[in-house]
């Protein structure tokens, strides 16, 4: 496991987190975390901002992008094939409970694996859980992205290049996925969302209410 | 539920004879010895395949039936180039996954890999959603076990959480 130096990392906002240390729980086969599914977040954290390539379009996007939409941003890579797909399935599973609401939805996945993730390929995985513009696949320069993970606390983590040893074991990125309202500001992080016990209803629930309220 | 292949009843532990793995798992209708119970089985096991170009993960219940603890020790399948047992892990807020050398299903329990916990990782996926695909789960002291895994797509298997 001595791939350290193949790794470009970026410590962003947390910190604490011993990367060779990991203390394994008990083993238990599920994967929601304790706590409460939604935490408010309203007053806490700065407004989107982002300058990034929409990968279904090629054009540039920008937080006006998304204004008049409630987001759910996500970090994630494509070789993730069990959590990041999970998080993807229960945001299409979202979708339709959300009612007239549904097409307003902008499930927003940002791409920490630079290296192996072409547009090319990030679109095709992300069309895989849902058409876009309501599933929107982004990337950015190291520079974008290092400013949109800075700007809300994650972490992430991803080796240089697509031959590196065991690379997706190798690529770490923070699980937060953040609600934002359709004006630019988080309303939620949704703790339980990328676990196989998301509380979809609740969210569902919250967004129609910030919707209605638009 | 699927339908289960008679040789999946047929694997056999050798509990508390510690004798070395069989090449091959038991043939259906071979009788087994009188001392030894049909120990380990598996059911509803399936991948989530998106892409061949990333890799799939597979999931699937196993079950102990016999009076000690039994370790899974590894996977494979023609179906996935190489493949190995991973867990995904969210530790204080970090999304992560590791290599487990082994797992071990309790004597009289079960162990579940399941979506956003333990998974089989499947690095070159070779499959097709609809299809299934042959696992083979190899065991410290049991003959290894092969299972068909049913491919789903980006919605994973519809009983599955």
């Amino acid at each position: 496991m001595s791939r350290h130096a193949l790794d470009r990392r970026a410590m962003l906002g947390l910190s604490g987190f011993a990367l060779g240390g990991l203390a394994l729980r008990s083993a238990s086969a599920e994967s929601a975390p304790a706590g409460p599914a939604i935490i408010p977040l309203e007053g806490h954290l700065p407004p989107l901002a982002l300058h990034m390539q929409d990968v279904e379009t090629g054009q540039t996007v920008t937080a006006s992008t998304f204004r008049g939409h409630p987001v759910i941003l996500y970090f994630g890579f494509t070789r993730c094939p069990d959590t990041c797909p999970l998080t993807l399935q229960n945001a299409a599973k979202l979708v339709p409970l959300l009612g007239k609401y549904g097409k307003d939805l902008r499930v927003v996945f940002v791409t920490v694996d630079l290296a192996y993730d072409t547009a090319a390929r990030l679109k095709t995985f992300v069309a895989k859980f849902g058409p876009p513009p309501v599933f929107t696949g982004l990337r950015g320069t190291p520079a974008e992205l290092k400013a949109l993970a800075q700007r809300f606390g994650v972490y992430y983590r991803a080796p240089t290049g697509p031959d590196s040893p065991d690379p997706e074991g190798a690529i770490r990125h923070s699980s937060a996925t953040y609600l934002f309202g359709p004006n630019g500001w988080a309303i939620a992080l949704l703790a339980t969302f990328p676990s196989s016990r998301p509380d979809l209803p609740g969210v569902a629930a919250l967004i129609r209410k910030t919707m209605d309220n638009y | 539920m699927p339908r289960r292949p008679a040789f999946l009843a047929a694997v056999l532990v050798a509990a508390g004879l510690a004798q070395p793995a069989a090449a091959a798992p038991a043939a259906a209708g071979s009788p087994a010895p009188a001392i030894t119970a049909p120990a380990i089985t598996a059911k509803d096991g399936w991948f989530r395949y998106l892409l061949p170009q990333i890799p799939a993960a597979g999931f699937v219940t196993l079950a102990n039936e016999s009076d000690s603890p039994a370790v899974l020790t590894g996977v494979r399948s023609p179906a996935c180039g190489s493949a190995m047992l991973h867990r995904s892990l969210n530790h204080s807020g970090m999304d992560m996954m590791i290599h487990v050398q082994s797992v071990t299903i309790p004597a009289h329990g079960k162990f579940r890999f399941s979506p956003g916990a333990y998974h089989i990782m499947c690095m070159k996926p070779h499959m097709a959603v609809g299809q299934t695909a042959s696992v083979t789960l190899t065991f410290a002291a049991a003959p290894p076990l092969t299972v068909p895994f049913t491919v789903y797509g980006a919605d994973g298997r519809p009983a599955s959480q």
